[in-house]
């Protein structure tokens, strides 16, 4: 459930409060460029499905149900924005772009070329997967969110996203294989 | 259950319930190849989930929010012009659906228009109402005019009738 106080923010966002409503989007704007990032893979889209996910919410603040975690209807906007952003012609000819050193800051500076080329090579196995796939790999693998809230964000059941998951790990499986072959292997000694 | 059918289970080891894993626990005590299968799943889940730690960052957070605040003060004039401007369409439609009734009704309640109604009905119900004296009144007009052109023949050609006698003995009859 959602803090009483984050609760009264988006009380006073839905009475047009823009003060209220900036709050939430610094509470709320690094999760959603980092899914928006895992999805596409490249900084400026991730940028770009941020700033129209929050958008949306604001002009659809008034649809707001206070079951619902806002986390969980950003994820939802989220999804839907970066569907569209594959069905682009952008997307197609950035398919297999992603950007490398996405992930910098980490607190292990040594890790860190190790870390980035793990995380481009996880994102562009996953752009190559079907969509319901790579949308319930990277909500449960990746933003590690629980089945049931995997099943809310993506309207399907738990059935279906525990299907998807598995040929979704499998194929992620089997390219870390082929690109990190002997990381693997070291891993199973 | 054969070693295939764990398969799926090992992959989605985070998903199962306890009597599941009890199971599967149950099988990976008898079979190395499985337990090995299920040991390289594990790890390689343990690093997925690794970089799923590593949060991507962005590059200018307060620039970000900037922008969003930024689209949403714009889109709240942009939806204030729209408003305006429809609005004012609406103004005009208005305007222009009045004109059309103003027109059309004016027509029809002109004094001009109504006049060839009643007209109408009048001579409508004159014949409904009086067609007996009509027949009467068409009889006595044909054999007075019959009568007329007999006095009006020329006395010398039958077939020629004196034109100025029968406007005279028409015009007579009409006055009376």
């Amino acid at each position: 459930m959602q803090s009483p106080a984050e609760l009264e923010l988006i009380r006073r966002s839905q009475e047009g409060d823009q003060q209220a409503f900036k709050k939430l989007v610094e509470m709320h704007q690094a999760l959603a460029y980092a899914v928006a990032f895992r999805f596409t893979g490249i900084r400026s889209e991730a940028e770009d499905i941020t700033q129209e996910a929050f958008v949306r919410v604001w002009k659809s603040l008034g649809k707001y149900r206070e079951g619902i975690k806002l986390s969980t209807w950003l994820y939802k906007i989220i999804m839907n924005l970066c569907l569209d952003f594959q069905k682009s012609s952008r997307h197609k000819r950035d398919r297999m772009t992603v950007e490398v050193g996405s992930a910098d800051r980490t607190e292990d500076e040594g890790k860190r070329q190790d870390d980035a080329e793990m995380v481009s090579v996880i994102i562009k196995l996953a752009k190559t997967l079907p969509e319901k796939q790579q949308m319930v790999f990277v909500l449960r693998d990746l933003e590690m969110l629980p089945v049931d809230e995997v099943c809310e964000v993506t309207g399907m059941n738990a059935g279906k996203v525990k299907s998807n998951l598995y040929y979704a790990r499998m194929t992620i499986r089997e390219g870390l294989t082929k690109y990190f072959g002997e990381f693997i292997k070291q891993l199973s000694r | 259950m054969r070693c295939e059918n764990f398969e799926k289970q090992i992959v989605l080891w985070p998903e199962l319930n306890a009597d599941e894993r009890g199971e599967l626990e149950k099988h990976l005590g008898s079979c190395a190849s499985c337990k090995t299968y299920f040991e390289s799943t594990a790890l390689t889940r343990d690093k997925i989930h690794e970089v799923g730690g590593i949060k991507p960052m962005l590059a200018d957070p307060n620039r970000m929010t900037t922008d969003i605040m930024k689209r949403i003060v714009t889109g709240n004039k942009q939806i204030l012009v729209i408003h305006s401007q429809t609005l004012q369409l609406a103004r005009y439609a208005l305007a222009a659906v009045s004109v059309f009734f103003v027109f059309f009704l004016g027509i029809e309640l002109l004094p001009f228009a109504e006049q060839p109604q009643e007209q109408t009905q009048v001579v409508s119900r004159s014949i409904v109402l009086d067609k007996g004296k009509f027949k009467e009144a068409l009889r006595k007009s044909r054999s007075s005019n019959l009568r007329s052109m007999k006095e009006c023949v020329g006395p010398f050609n039958l077939n020629k009738v004196d034109e100025a006698c029968l406007r005279e003995k028409l015009a007579w009859s009409k006055v009376f």
